[in-house]
């Protein structure tokens, strides 16, 4: 009765082997460091931490020591506004890419972190030009500053407003929404209501956010003359620096078991609950950051550009974070990164080569790319390199027949490579011990 | 029976749920010892699962309580918090995260005591053995870093099974565990069941009687929301009402053992 059992199984494995060996390339690259060093497995280590730290070295030294010195100022400030970008892609990829809920409004937390920032910005200009008010609130008529604009005088509470305000909206509205279990299609839409509520509000109420010409008229930041390059130079590493922590921690945060949990809320949020976890706090706490780092971003993209309106934040932009996200491929931090920059680069450089024509240029493009690699850039790009190497691997099997795999080391740890030859004594040590427990 | 309640792992008090109107569990009465294994059968639509759900907070029943360890009602309270009490279960079609490999299902499963900030760090010492133990003792240890998308259906299932049993849970509810399993696999799964059952309280729901027949356990038969009849498998399938309700009609349907069942 163990010999047939034994058999069974490994019928089972060695029939299942063909698929194992598929997905397993892709699933050393998301194994993470806490499943290798809490569970015996004989993954190749330093191979897997070069492949995991070159890129990110190359990145930090292409954008702390060469961009700045090869870009001109223009093409800097390009980036710099890129960079801002990228930090709310990876947000909306923690939020999306991993936890599964897609949000259509983003541009509503990117717009408040842009607006607290921009408020403070506004009062300092206004105070170097010795008026008493802005601009716009003179031409509605308003005589004195609104008691809700006076704290953003401060740049440190304007600075924690930028990031707090936004994480606040996402708490409450993630916390009524997540509590009564809207998920999906039905979080999008309710999101996306999101962003439109505060274009309208922030439109009709121009005495007090400037309307549709938003504030703009900036001078000073610190002290500093935004128009001076020096300036836009130290904006550029400020936004650069931010960028590379919020990669840094989020990177952290998907590899402990926590990212793990983000996964499981994506496949099957309802076993996670029958696992013992809350999924509201869980939800919760994912968007209110993800919330939080598009403040972040806004606040970073407001000096940059010297101007915010509700333009920028509708749901337009909102669905563009989307896009953004989706051709670097979600799911994958650097995707995110990825995505927001090439997706940006081809904005500004379609439309300066086809001024014409370059939104539907730009809108082929975003189709092709979701049809054609519906996992993004970066998402694509692993498995079809390993095919590759399986494709190559499997030559040499073929002229060494009856032989594992050619190289151990390019090949995850699970043993019984061949088939049955490895897998049989497993099944044989277990139905032993179990023998004896009976 | 009322002198065994002190001992009673779970305590089904005349339960009733209704869903548009159709009546499912129909003041249902129901207990199950501490330490027991239990089997549950029914036809289809006899409420089994929908009892679990009542069980676990899936489903508020309109009527009725779920003692729990002797007095903790589990009607009104949340599935992660039944949980936390130690109440488990298994779903039909089985359930784990694919995107995760088979050992990550496991410590995700483990950690479920930890706050959120406990998982930024990695799992214990303690807790990883653990997880090592019952990934050997659900026979996956060669499969640890595989995703779990990978597996086969069985393997599935007894990935699933593991991830009750590194939480430690005093009640495991299994819904149809052998489904779409082949005779290998479900006479491994039964050995399985036989070692979980020595440390805990076991709910099986389960179609097939030649499974249910090698445990010698009490099974109990649902129909229309009732109880219907139980004892020792035997008993259970002389009895002419269960004929009448399960076997006569569901005997040609269990030997195609249908790989799973709507309700």
């Amino acid at each position: 009765m163990a010999a047939g059992r034994n058999r069974g199984l490994a019928l089972t494995l060695k029939d299942g082997r063909p698929v194992a060996n598929n997905q397993l390339p892709v699933s050393t690259d998301r194994m993470n460091g806490v499943a290798v060093s809490a569970l015996p497995s004989a993954t190749p280590w330093r191979r897997t931490a070069l492949a995991r730290w070159a890129p990110l070295v190359g990145g930090g030294a292409l954008l702390f020591l060469i961009a700045p010195n090869v870009l001109d100022d223009f093409r800097l400030g390009l980036l710099a506004k890129f960079l801002a970008f990228a930090i709310v892609a990876i947000g909306l990829d923690l939020l999306w890419g991993y936890t599964g809920m897609l949000s259509l409004g983003h541009g509503v937390f990117f717009g408040i972190g842009a607006y607290c920032w921009a408020m403070y910005l506004k009062l300092e200009a206004v105070r170097g030009a010795g008026e008493a008010l802005p601009d716009f609130m003179i031409w509605s008529g308003l005589k004195d500053l609104p008691l809700f604009w006076r704290p953003f005088a401060s740049p440190l509470f304007a600075a924690g407003a930028a990031v707090v305000a936004p994480m606040a909206v996402a708490a409450v509205l993630g916390y009524l929404v997540c509590r009564s279990r809207i998920t999906g299609v039905y979080f999008s839409l309710i999101t996306q209501a999101l962003a439109m509520i505060l274009t309208i509000l922030i439109v009709g109420q121009q005495p007090y956010t400037g309307g549709t010409n938003g504030i703009t008229n900036f001078s000073t930041m610190l002290g500093l003359p935004l128009q001076d390059v020096r300036t836009q130079w130290f904006l550029y590493l400020i936004t650069a620096a931010v960028l590379a922590g919020v990669y840094l921690s989020s990177r952290l945060l998907v590899g402990s078991r926590f990212g793990q949990l983000l996964l499981a809320v994506r496949d099957d949020e309802n076993r996670v609950r029958f696992c013992g976890y809350n999924v509201t706090t869980v939800k919760v706490l994912v968007f209110a950051l993800s919330a939080g780092l598009a403040g972040l971003a806004g606040a970073l993209f407001v000096p940059q550009v010297g101007i915010i309106s509700p333009a920028m934040l509708g749901i337009v932009p909102s669905i563009e974070m989307v896009i953004w996200v989706a051709v670097g491929g979600r799911g994958t931090l650097a995707g995110a990164v990825v995505g927001a920059l090439l997706v940006n680069a081809a904005k500004s450089g379609l439309s300066e080569s086809f001024p014409d024509t370059w939104q539907y240029v730009l809108g082929a493009l975003f189709v092709g790319v979701v049809v054609l690699f519906p996992a993004g850039v970066v998402g694509t790009l692993p498995t079809l390199l390993a095919r590759r190497r399986e494709a190559a691997a499997g030559q040499e099997m073929a002229a060494r027949p009856g032989r594992g795999p050619a190289d151990p080391g390019d090949l995850p740890p699970v043993p019984g490579h061949s088939g049955v030859a490895g897998v049989a004594p497993g099944p044989g040590t277990r139905g032993g011990r179990a023998g004896a427990e009976a | 029976m009322e002198a065994s309640l002190g001992a009673s792992i779970l305590d089904v008090r005349d339960v009733s749920i209704a869903f548009d109107g159709f009546t499912v569990l129909d003041g249902l009465r129901f207990s199950m010892r501490r330490g027991e294994l239990r089997f549950l059968i029914g036809p289809n639509g006899a409420g089994k699962t929908t009892l679990l759900d009542v069980i676990t907070g899936k489903s508020k029943p309109s009527a009725g309580h779920v003692f729990y360890d002797g007095h903790v009602d589990l009607v009104g309270r949340r599935e992660a918090e039944i949980v936390r009490l130690g109440v488990g279960r298994k779903f039909q079609t089985p359930a784990v995260f694919r995107s995760l490999t088979v050992s990550q299902n496991l410590m995700l499963a483990a950690g479920f005591r930890h706050g959120l900030r406990g998982l930024l760090r990695p799992l214990e010492h303690q807790r990883a053995a653990h997880v090592r133990r019952i990934l050997a003792e659900v026979g996956l240890e060669g499969k640890a870093a595989a995703p779990a998308e990978a597996l086969s259906h069985g393997e599935r299932q007894w990935l699933e099974l593991g991830m009750l049993l590194v939480q430690d849970l005093q009640l495991l509810l299994l819904d149809e565990p052998v489904a779409g399993m082949t005779r290998a696999e479900r006479d491994r799964t039964g050995e399985l069941l036989q070692r979980t059952a020595q440390h805990r309280s076991v709910l099986v729901v389960e179609h097939d009687m030649a499974f249910v027949r090698q445990f010698g356990s009490t099974v109990t038969v649902l129909h229309m929301g009732k109880l219907l009849a139980e004892g020792p498998v035997e008993a259970v399938q002389a009895d002419p009402r269960v004929i009448e309700v399960y076997l006569g009609r569901g005997h040609a349907k269990g030997r195609s053992r249908p790989e799973s069942e709507g309700n």
